[in-house]
């Protein structure tokens, strides 16, 4: 089996809206594939097609090998985007509940490992409504991943948590992906998702806009950007021939060229301005295009305004 | 099916171990026994200051004699006679001349009264005496505020009409002894002759009225209070795993029926402990005041029978109806012509104790909403209401508890998913009929 999950021209409209549109997805057995997009884009019907909550009006779904649609998957765990507990349950029953209703038996030894590592042992025989929200992120996970599913869905796996349990959750994630799973995961926080995802994918206006590894992506656009931090006053960059969005992030600017432009060219025009400490050609980042394809001042926005 | 079991079980322990399930458990007979032994426990709570009542005798026969009466209840009226403690205000009787009353003496006496120097004051015309004909009236007044309920009024009632009675029969030559005893037959209503355990035939015992009347109303509530008590935790469960966002990973791992048939499942099991824990306790109650052959036993699968498909029939609904909105608030407008069925049966329940044999009772006992509280109410009245309506009744329940469930089950699939705007009745139905 190469690829856990493939979707081809999946569609699925609610009324006379779109949410997702004859999309193509093939997710390799093995890999962290990250799901980005702008609200409301189709994300959230796209992982519920997936995880047979919803059916597609057209087009069909394999998953794991299996194209059958009647029954839910017990070899996938999801992990919805913030809650998804019974507050009043206690966190051992809890997890227990999560795990046999996948069809795991004796699971007892599984759910003490989990909660000693993420260092939940004391909260065992707690209520979920007791935990904070970090901790109850990470039951959250242990649930999700209790029943050793071969295909783990993540939404924002990461919210609500400090760096220190950030990184304890992201070891978990590669683990799984290092034991044999296969990891989907969406996000709104594009440096994680650069960081973690083998293969990025972007839908918006339930299309795929985006699809392959972050240096792939990357070359769609070249090296198209320029770093810049200048001492002295704040100069006007927006009017320099070439320069077609100046991103302003405080300690420096991003300069996106037209491509036509010269970078050399701009260097000469900004060296009288002021006193240059940084100039860096770049590569986009995945924050950048994001906010290319869905910003306001998008092509396809403006498309979209026109039409 | 093992899905459905798991489920089942977390939801019946979710329910049967939930705080306010535990103490509407305690709480459910307090209030139920409250409701019969409190006024019983306050009828002595009576106000034991004297009252003081004016009297205005125009007959200027009666007076004197109601002195008497009034004396002879404080000496003895007014206490237990077996204990001697006062249990009953005395009497204060203010005679008013009657020479000279005018409109303006009964607004100064009424003035009194509302000031609270009098109780209430009595008008007692000049003919009272004279033979009564088609043409005089006589009347007494009782003039108090809230005249009608004032205990007072049915004591000096009684006393001025036995003495005017008395009198009457005095001046038609009649001897009053005569017309006390020719009162003295009485009808008292008895249960029916059965057979005792011996062979020989036995009176219905004078308790057994209890039976006919208390009984079938109590089992009737006993089916009401478990339907409640299992649909509202049904709603809220419902509403929390919408809310929590636990639908979706419930339905990743289950189907919408799966799911449903669990929660439906293990709200029947809560809903049979309550009533095996009542049952129990009821019969442990009447066991140790010997009094166990006033439990109507035979009706008893019938009630486990109507008792489950009830609760499932009202269960799937309140399900539906928690799977349609976001918060319970937005519940309570969907759920009002649910309730109104739900206790419809309250409303006619006397008539069908009274008369459970009549067409009125037969037919509303055989349609599917009152079904289960309505047949058990009549099985529990009448040992004559043949066996093929029971029947009928749970075959009738069954075919429309499946349909409810079917129809909540498509509402539930749809709803759980569904976030934002509540949906409106005729939304909601048009999910049901179309799927």
């Amino acid at each position: 089996m190469d690829n856990a999950l493939e979707l081809h021209q999946v569609t699925k409209r609610f009324g006379d809206h779109v949410a997702v549109d004859h999309l193509d997805l093939t997710v390799p057995t093995g890999s962290i594939y990250g799901f980005i997009g702008p609200n409301g884009s189709g994300k959230t019907t796209t992982l519920r097609i997936i995880l047979r909550i919803l059916y597609p009006d057209d087009g069909h779904v394999v998953v794991l090998g299996k194209s059958d649609h009647r029954a839910a998957h017990d070899a996938i765990g999801y992990l919805p985007e913030e809650r998804g507990l019974y507050q009043k349950m206690k966190v051992r029953e809890l997890l227990r509940f999560y795990a046999e209703l996948k069809g795991l038996r004796r699971c007892a030894p599984a759910i003490d490992e989990w909660l000693d590592r993420l260092e939940l042992a004391d909260w065992a025989d707690r209520k979920v409504e007791a935990l904070s929200k970090g901790m109850a992120q990470k039951i959250q996970f242990i649930a999700t991943v209790i029943s050793r599913p071969k295909l783990v869905i993540l939404d924002e796996p990461f919210s609500g948590l400090d760096p220190v349990n950030m990184e304890v959750l992201k070891d978990a994630v590669l683990q799984l992906r290092d034991e044999g799973a296969t990891v989907i995961f969406s996000t709104h926080d594009m440096d994680m998702a650069e960081r973690m995802c083998d293969t990025i994918f972007m839908i918006f206006r339930g299309r795929k806009v985006l699809d392959g590894t972050l240096s792939e992506i990357q070359s769609q656009y070249g090296a198209d950007t320029i770093r810049l931090r200048m001492s002295g006053g704040r100069v006007a960059l927006d009017s320099l021939p070439g320069v077609q969005h100046v991103n302003d992030y405080g300690t420096y600017r991003e300069l996106r060229l037209a491509p036509s432009a010269d970078s050399n060219a701009i260097l000469a025009r900004l060296m009288p301005l002021g006193r240059i400490e940084r100039f860096e050609l770049a590569r986009p980042s995945l924050h950048d295009i994001f906010v290319r394809i869905a910003g306001p001042e998008s092509d396809t926005m403006r498309e979209h305004h026109h039409a | 099916m093992r899905k459905v079991w798991v489920i089942a079980r977390r939801e019946y322990l979710a329910m049967v171990g939930a705080k306010a399930f535990l103490i509407s458990l305690a709480l459910m007979p307090i209030l139920m026994l409250g409701t019969l032994l409190v006024p019983n426990l306050l009828k002595n709570q009576v106000d034991l200051r004297p009252k003081r009542i004016a009297l205005i005798d125009h007959s200027k026969q009666l007076a004197p004699l109601i002195e008497e009466a009034v004396d002879e209840y404080n000496k003895r009226g007014t206490r237990d006679p077996a204990t001697g403690k006062q249990v009953r205000p005395a009497y204060e009787l203010e005679l008013i001349p009657s020479a000279g009353v005018t409109d303006e003496t009964r607004w100064e006496l009424s003035q009194r009264v509302r000031r609270g120097e009098l109780r209430g004051f009595i008008e007692i015309p000049a003919d009272i005496l004279a033979p009564p004909s088609a043409t005089r009236s006589t009347t007494i007044g009782f003039y108090a505020e809230n005249a009608a309920l004032l205990p007072e009024k049915g004591w000096f009632s009684a006393t001025i009409t036995s003495l005017v009675r008395q009198r009457r029969l005095q001046q038609a030559g009649i001897d009053p002894q005569i017309v006390a005893a020719a009162n003295a037959v009485r009808v008292e209503g008895r249960g029916l002759f059965r057979r005792g355990e011996a062979g020989g035939v036995e009176a219905a015992d004078r308790t057994q009225r209890i039976a006919a009347f208390l009984l079938p109303m109590g089992i009737m509530m006993f089916m009401f209070m478990l339907i409640m008590m299992s649909a509202q935790p049904m709603l809220e469960s419902v509403l929390e795993e919408k809310t929590n966002r636990i639908a979706e990973v419930l339905l990743g791992s289950a189907t919408p029926w799966q799911l449903m048939a669990g929660k439906l499942l293990g709200n029947v099991g809560g809903s049979l402990t309550v009533a095996t824990i009542y049952i129990a306790g009821a019969y442990g109650v009447a066991h140790y005041q010997s009094m166990t052959d006033l439990l109507p036993l035979g009706i008893l699968p019938w009630f486990i029978v109507f008792q489950i498909l009830a609760v499932l029939m009202f269960s799937s609904l309140f399900l539906a109806i928690g799977a349609s909105v976001n918060q319970l608030k937005e519940a309570q407008s969907l759920l009002m012509p649910v309730w109104i069925v739900i206790v419809m049966p309250m409303f006619v329940w006397l008539n069908v104790v009274r008369d459970p044999n009549s067409a009125f009772s037969t037919w509303l006992s055989l349609t599917p909403p009152f079904i289960p509280m309505l047949m058990c109410l009549r099985l529990a009245v009448s040992t004559s209401v043949s066996v093929w309506q029971p029947l009928v009744g749970v075959g009738l329940m069954l075919a429309v508890t499946g349909l409810s469930v079917f129809l909540a089950g498509r509402v539930f699939r749809i709803g759980m998913l569904m976030q934002g705007q509540s949906p409106r009745m005729a939304e909601l139905i048009r999910w049901a009929v179309r799927g």
